[in-house]
């Protein structure tokens, strides 16, 4: 009996320590950033100004997609080797009036294209475009991009300098968020774009696989998307990874250029942001599903089937189901080991303190301007309580000193049940978190949301925020919910820094 | 409905060459190459600068960690 309680409070450990490993895949992935210079593909570039059609597809963008135009036709590239085509998806603004001035701004530039039936999703508008692009022979490459970006005057060259190898297929940049003035949540979101753009894009060069092409800048040689069938996948809500995975899998290199840049509109508001990121997150789960054939089989010869690429795909995805595990093991072990829940309590905290540290500094190092910027949110990410808990782990004398003359002053008396019940709690925040940052999306929407909703996701922590969004996404799948083009509203508060 | 069927599109007055050089804005196809050099350049330099940061982050971790064993635990 004693060895099966032995054993069992042993697997509780191990769960519990699972939810340490997408913290070293993230060190390990933040450790190769460090490589990227011998993997750069300059060596294969040269001054290469291709004929490039740019699609735009647009759904009541009339706010910002005249801006965009204009910058487009600004850009450090021959003006008669851009032809810009719009798809209007039915827009029930003044979109089709702004595309036309446009038109007869820039004669012979822009193509307005419309279709009657809307809201079928971006891949179907896509392919409308595509459709009318790929029809004559003029294209030699084609940037799929958002109607609100904002591309720098030489992101454009620096990104097709790259298709002068044959063995290129696709490209894609820098995205960063550039809402001007940017709100507490384009804050975040501008600290997350650091790590998941110019992070995460850099450590997966050196593993020579691509996990996604922004769907905001995506450039293709004519070759690439002719052996993709002449169009974008329809069937999941992720048409930019998909048509990632496909451009590797086909033998053609997919290519990041961090140093081309591009600004986009991120949502402003945590329901926005939800919708946006749910779609993304079911997405990337229908992606999972889809390539199930290919994870972790390096025997196929592709590096998305490498384990370290899986690895890195899976930590992300599983990361909230790891969570909800090791908190629900260690509120076990609390019953029946409270020593032994303490200890590994403490190992994974510590994991995470070294985690947090190393990424945190290294990101805002990655690209201080956007740090200057985004500081505050990068300390925060994790949330209020969790950095209060990542503090005490590595400061655990000064957080022990502190939390017993604070408990006295406010006339508590520290007695063992509190710290007992202060430890559960602690268990309980691992998972709870999610939950509380969840709220902040609820209340946003009600009565004093537009303080309270900030103030509960700036507690619940914008990670557990993310987390919460994949949680939802595998609920929704798991019930076969509708798949819905839940479009992200833009207002043109973009603007590129000076 | 404003869709025009892909041959009634309007179309630039010349035809492009095949790959158009920058000479054809106004640089010149030696202004093209310098500044391709350049990009390069500055790329190569920054990306060798990511290594040291690396080290930089891993140092300060490495310092809080020892901090942390020597002094605080």
């Amino acid at each position: 009996m004693t060895q099966v309680r032995l054993g069992f409070e042993w697997l509780l450990v191990a769960l519990v320590l699972l939810a340490a490993v997408p913290m070293l895949v993230a060190n390990v992935q933040f450790l190769l950033i460090g490589l990227h210079f011998r993997r750069l593909h300059y060596a294969q570039c040269r001054p290469y100004f291709p004929r490039t059609a740019i699609l735009i597809p647009a759904w009541n963008e009339a706010a910002v997609v005249g801006a965009s135009i204009d910058r487009l036709l600004r850009l450090d590239f021959p003006r008669e080797s851009l032809r810009i085509f719009v798809v209007d998806d039915a827009s029930t603004d003044a979109t089709p009036e702004v595309i036309q001035a446009k038109a007869a701004q820039y004669p012979g530039s822009i193509v307005h294209l419309r279709r009657d039936k809307g809201g079928e999703g971006k891949a179907a508008t896509l392919n409308h475009g595509l459709a009318v692009i790929l029809a004559d022979d003029w294209m030699q490459a084609i940037l799929i991009m958002d109607a609100d970006v904002i591309y720098v005057p030489s992101a454009l060259r620096r990104m097709t300098q790259h298709l002068a190898d044959p063995g290129v297929g696709s490209v894609t940049a820098y995205i960063k968020e550039g809402s001007q003035p940017a709100n507490w949540l384009a804050r975040f979101i501008g600290y997350e774009y650091i790590t998941a753009q110019a992070a995460a894009r850099r450590s997966q060069v050196v593993l020579g696989v691509i996990a996604c092409l922004a769907g905001g800048a995506q450039l293709h040689s004519r070759e690439n998307i002719e052996a993709l069938g002449g169009r974008i996948d329809t069937a999941t809500l992720a048409e930019d990874t998909v048509t990632t995975f496909e451009t590797q899998i086909a033998g053609r290199r997919a290519i990041f250029e961090p140093h081309a840049t591009v600004w986009s509109e991120e949502p402003a508001g945590i329901a926005s942001l939800w919708k946006q990121r749910l779609r993304w997150a079911r997405g990337n789960v229908q992606v999972t599903r889809r390539y199930r054939h290919i994870w972790f089989r390096p025997q196929l010869g592709n590096a998305l089937g490498s384990i370290r690429f899986g690895m890195m795909w899976f930590s992300i995805l599983l990361l909230p189901m790891l969570m909800v595990m090791a908190s629900g093991s260690l509120v076990t072990l609390y019953f029946i080991d409270y020593r032994l829940g303490g200890a590994t309590f403490h190992m994974l905290w510590l994991a995470g303190a070294i985690t947090y540290l190393f990424l945190t500094f290294f990101t805002l190092l990655i690209d201080p301007a956007a740090g200057r910027r985004t500081w505050k949110e990068a300390v925060l990410f994790p949330g209020t309580v969790n950095l209060i808990i990542l503090m005490t782990t590595l400061l655990p004398g000064l957080a022990s000193w502190l939390g017993h003359h604070m408990m006295l002053a406010a006339g508590f008396a520290v007695t063992p049940g509190w710290l007992r019940g202060i430890q559960l709690s602690l268990y309980i925040w691992l998972a709870a978190c999610m939950g509380v940052a969840y709220l902040g999306k609820v209340c946003e929407s009600r009565p004093l949301g537009r303080v309270l909703g900030p103030v509960l996701v700036y507690i619940g922590g914008y990670g557990p925020l993310l987390c919460a969004v994949t949680m939802a996404a595998y609920l929704r799948e798991f019930q076969h919910a509708e798949m819905r083009w839940d479009k992200t509203e833009k207002t043109g508060k973009v603007a590129a820094p000076a | 409905m404003t869709r025009p069927p892909p041959e009634h599109q309007s179309r630039p007055a010349t035809e492009p060459t095949a790959v158009a050089a920058v000479s054809a804005v106004a640089a010149g196809a030696a202004d093209a190459v310098r500044i391709f050099n350049e990009d390069v350049r500055s790329a190569v330099s920054y990306e060798r600068g990511l290594a040291v940061k690396a080290m930089l982050a891993l140092a300060l971790v490495a310092a809080v960690v020892a901090a942390r064993v020597l002094f605080l635990g």
